[in-house]
């Protein structure tokens, strides 16, 4: 990443695709671990990357990585609070911003979003837990962030985040143990993946 | 050790990238940044365009706006006796094509919802500047408005657009032929824009499955948003009226709520385009029944859906240097 940041990307087609051959799939795979809909996940993306020509000026390289601050527009995304920006450059005639997928692009999504199922059905999971705990949580076992770039991500201090992490791992083993509060289900896939998590963050 | 390497972008990434590449390319001139400002409601929409009109006037540009068309009889419910209607309103016009030192802005409120994704159903809105050239004219201006989206937001907009040959700089892609290369009469009128459509959808930003009828009929869609003669206004109705598939619609409403008769056309997927079982297929333009005003679009394609109202015009010129 260059000293200045990412503004360049914003006016440079060129540094722009170097940017987004970066980050397309990981941004596809971020959105197929909560969306099922490949017609979805493809019109996510398409925002994203709209939203990214919009904010590409605010990214501060010392303050986490692309990926890191690419994962927080695309939750902005998902909460529907920048699809305004995709909205006002796509305004640009009848037809545009919709994006008719083919089958090969239905296939290829929707194996995508079958590869992310586990995480999806965690990410389904955690949706119970408070929503400052659980974006801590996401982000580090759905996602895959280090602790410090999930902080980035939410804005908030490493050591805020590694309290909300440790409430929100809490929290979620009650959940996932299938002796846990009535009514809970059990969820094999996700278990699999807060163990694997789990390892890894304690090692 | 294995190493997962991605596969290969596919089709849609590549279109994807193709399309954001063209939208870095047009954001070079411009400083589009959005300033976010509390939401607003609605009502509060007609009073914040009367602010952007302001703003323009503040930097020194002249504005005009053209009058609102007088009210007409009642309205034909047919669509022959609809657009004939609207074709005499029409020609009863007094208006001209922007002049070398103006440009026309439309301020338009988009609309846009996934009606097959309950989860995603949200309406958002947008308003947008657009400035209209004709051919090898051209005219440097700068806009300064503040502009509302009357569902929720409101930002500072700076605009510099720099009007050339090849059209304005502020579209990625071509909207409608030259206003003044347009022929005013029906039948000639037709026979350039199915010219046009044969330029391929896509030359007109528009997905590559639409047919050359849709091609056309958006077309004479978009011309009905411009500054048009009145004689070339009534043959874009009579085009329209005359396109194969088109129907008219008695009860239509756009995208702020409005009123008006929707002339519609059922569009067609292209082999290989999976749409849902539910999803419709249309174009609409809505039209005041009372003015033959046109208010704006609506387009539902495979469960996407686009819906745009007109909310304000004029006409922009530079100031003598």
């Amino acid at each position: 990443v260059p000293a200045e940041g990412l503004a360049g990307i914003a006016g440079d087609p060129a540094a722009f695709e170097a940017f987004y051959r970066r980050h397309v799939t990981a941004i596809t795979r971020f959105l197929a671990r909560r969306v099922a809909d490949p017609e979805l996940v493809a019109d996510l993306v398409a925002d994203v990357f709209y939203a990214v020509i919009e904010s590409a000026h605010s990214y501060q390289p010392d303050r986490g990585t692309e990926l890191g601050w690419l994962y927080g527009i695309a939750r902005n995304v998902l909460a529907g609070d920048r699809r305004r920006a995709a909205l006002r450059l796509r305004a640009e005639g009848l037809a545009a911003g919709r994006r008719l997928l083919d089958d090969d692009d239905i296939a290829r999504l929707e194996e995508r979003i079958d590869a992310e199922s586990a995480a999806r059905h965690l990410w389904q999971v955690l949706a119970v837990l408070p929503a400052d705990e659980r974006a801590v949580l996401e982000l580090v076992v759905v996602d895959g962030l280090a602790l410090k770039d999930a902080a980035a991500v939410l804005g908030i201090r490493p050591g805020t985040a590694r309290v909300r992490m440790y409430r929100a791992r809490r929290a979620a083993r009650g959940l996932l143990d299938p002796g846990g509060p009535p009514g809970t289900q059990p969820a094999p896939a996700a278990v699999r993946v807060m163990s694997a998590t789990n390892r890894e963050q304690s090692s | 050790m294995t190493r997962i390497v991605d596969p290969p972008l596919g089709q849609f990434e590549e279109r994807l990238l193709a399309e954001l590449k063209e939208v870095v390319a047009s954001q070079t001139a411009h400083d589009t940044r959005p300033a976010r400002v509390p939401r607003r409601r609605r009502a509060a929409l007609l009073a914040v365009t009367a602010t952007g009109a302001a703003a323009v006037a503040a930097v020194g540009l002249v504005l005009t706006v053209p009058g609102r068309t007088a009210p007409g009889p009642s309205p034909s419910y047919t669509l022959a006796g609809f657009m004939t209607a609207a074709a005499a309103a029409a020609r009863a016009q007094d208006t001209s094509l922007p002049g070398p030192a103006q440009a026309f802005y439309e301020k338009v409120e988009l609309v846009w919802s996934k009606t097959n994704a309950p989860n995603a159903a949200t309406r958002e809105c947008a308003v947008r500047w657009d400035l209209y050239p004709l051919s090898g004219k051209g005219v440097d201006i700068t806009v300064v408005g503040k502009d509302a989206c009357g569902s929720g937001f409101a930002r500072n907009l700076k605009l510099v657009a720099r009007l050339s040959a090849r059209g304005p700089e502020m579209r990625a892609s071509h909207y409608y032929p030259p206003l003044d290369s347009l022929p005013g009469k029906p039948a000639p009128l037709r026979s350039a824009l199915y010219t046009a459509a044969g330029l391929g959808a896509a030359y007109w930003n528009m997905q590559s499955f639409f047919t050359a009828d849709d091609v056309v009929f958006t077309l004479a869609g978009r011309l009905l948003e411009a500054p048009l003669p009145g004689t070339l206004r009534a043959a874009v109705y009579q085009v329209i009226a005359g396109l194969p598939g088109v129907t008219l619609v008695r009860s239509a409403t756009d995208a702020v709520g409005r009123h008006g008769v929707g002339i519609q056309l059922s569009l067609l997927p292209a082999a290989g385009v999976r749409p849902a079982a539910t999803a419709r297929w249309v174009a609409e333009l809505i039209i005041d029944p009372a003015t033959y005003k046109f208010l704006g679009m609506d387009t539902e394609v495979a469960g996407t859906q686009w819906e745009s109202a007109d909310i304000g015009s004029g006409l922009v010129t530079r100031p003598a240097a």
